[in-house]
């Protein structure tokens, strides 16, 4: 199954908005040292069409990460492959996605298979014309090798997560979202995403989704949640790429946690760990987005086929600030 | 490892190729000034000719001066080490007046952010970080 099927049509193409064209894939993968988090993306306002990737890993108390760009990528997507180059990116074989990563740091080759069919498409319409495309596969078993710097690990259907993302919008512009995923378990999976202005002031729409055994048991959406981002993590978040870090804040500004409250559901988000991916603003020559990639804790109580369901499990959070 | 020189060299060239905003304005603000950067003992005048940012031979009127040692600059680029920390360890000092220095903080700011858009800033960076392996 390729995560490109729940988003064939692409249909928002056109000279008019081509400038801002953006288009994602970005996959977790919880394993036994951390959390591994990896973005390919294409930015279509570039002549070359030019392929983003950032890798991340959470281990112990740092974070070690790579960013790269290249005009050499190619995203196919009627094979659902963003590739980097020929050892780095998300490949459509005959067993499924691969995640291969080749670098100092990194070096993986890990079979994605989905424990269930993508999201149908979810489309943010925020203020300018901006829109962002959502599509998820939030129960994913990896498998295959990973190696973070001198450590390798063997991984046999570990948790993960893989989504689809795609639109019309500007580092920069008034967007921004706060997302997560949940390892919760082999048989549930957990997302949330709540899309914004910049500043989080004003919010386009929020949504908590639960699977059980690959079937969306529970949704929650739009006024029915509380949603609360509290505190500040106030922690030492690195930059990356690390030469970024002369350009942004020292304080790293996510919260300490997020509380989401609904019929039937409890679920809370702790920051545990915080990297942040500083990405240029494309309207602001001197302005600098950052992506909040938080390595988290999430508890869940929820009301769901018949029975009250308690989680605690590890997470990776996503705060997307101006 | 690469002359500091030749690689400051590329890096304005690249500027200019791929930041043109931030290479103009760049230049703008040096206008009629000169920056002097020391980095280990290597002296790079920093001045603007033909709209255009070049490093220039015997400066003597430069109203900046900025002296880094390499371990330094290269812990600022690794984002290990702020500004403020770099000041406070001794392996950074700036001299000059206020205005200069205030004009030497914007020139920072405009070719950070202009490195930040430009690709072939990213392998200029791993050249460096690569030879001085961080």
């Amino acid at each position: 199954m390729m995560l490109s099927s729940a988003a064939p049509a692409l249909a928002l193409h056109g000279p008019e908005q081509g400038r801002t064209r953006k288009e994602w894939l970005h996959c977790v993968v919880f394993t036994a040292n951390g959390p591994l988090i990896v973005n390919f993306s294409v930015d279509y306002a570039q002549r070359d069409h030019e392929v983003r990737s950032v890798v991340l890993f959470h281990e112990g108390d740092r974070w070690i990460g790579e960013t790269r760009r290249t005009s050499r990528g190619r995203f196919a997507r009627g094979r659902g492959d963003l590739v980097v180059d020929d050892e780095n990116g998300l490949f459509a074989t005959a067993s499924g996605p691969e995640l291969r990563l080749s670098s100092r740091a990194f070096e993986a080759r890990l079979t994605l298979r989905p424990r269930m069919a993508p999201t149908p498409p979810s489309r943010t319409i925020a203020s300018g014309g901006l829109r962002l495309c959502w599509s998820a596969i939030p129960a994913v078993a990896a498998t295959g090798r990973l190696r973070v710097g001198r450590h390798v690990q063997a991984l046999h259907s570990a948790p993960a997560y893989q989504d689809h993302n795609w639109g019309h919008f500007g580092w920069g512009r008034s967007l921004g979202w706060e997302w997560g995923c949940a390892a919760c378990s082999e048989e549930w999976a957990l997302t949330w995403m709540r899309t914004t202005d910049r500043v989080g002031a004003r919010e386009y729409g929020r949504t908590v989704l639960l699977w059980h055994r690959g079937r969306n048991v529970r949704s929650w959406h739009g006024p029915e949640l509380e949603w609360h981002c509290e505190g500040d993590a106030g922690m030492y978040a690195p930059v990356f790429p690390p030469q970024f870090a002369l350009l942004a804040p020292a304080h790293c500004g996510a919260p300490a946690r997020l509380r989401v409250r609904g019929p039937g559901l409890e679920l809370r988000v702790e920051t545990r760990s915080v990297a942040c991916v500083a990405v240029p603003d494309e309207d602001d020559p001197l302005g600098l987005t950052r992506i909040l990639e938080v390595e988290a804790h999430a508890e869940l109580r929820v009301d769901v086929l018949g029975e009250r369901v308690a989680f605690a499990a590890p997470a990776v959070a996503e705060y997307v600030r101006g | 490892m690469a002359d500091l020189r030749a690689l400051a060299v590329r890096s304005l060239e690249a500027l200019q190729r791929e930041s043109p905003w931030h290479a103009i304005r760049i230049a703008a603000t040096l206008a009629n000034d000169v920056v002097h950067l020391e980095i280990d003992g290597v002296a790079l005048d920093l001045a603007a000719r033909g709209g255009r940012a070049v490093l220039i031979a015997d400066a003597t009127n430069a109203s900046l001066r900025i002296r880094l040692d390499e371990h330094c600059l290269t812990a600022l680029l690794a984002g290990v080490l702020t500004p403020l920390d770099a000041l406070e360890s001794g392996g950074f000092d700036a001299f000059g007046t206020p205005d200069a220095l205030l004009r030497g903080d914007r020139l920072a700011r405009l070719y950070l952010a202009g490195a930040a858009r430009s690709r072939s800033h990213q392998t200029l960076y791993e050249e460096w970080i690569d030879e001085r392996q961080i």
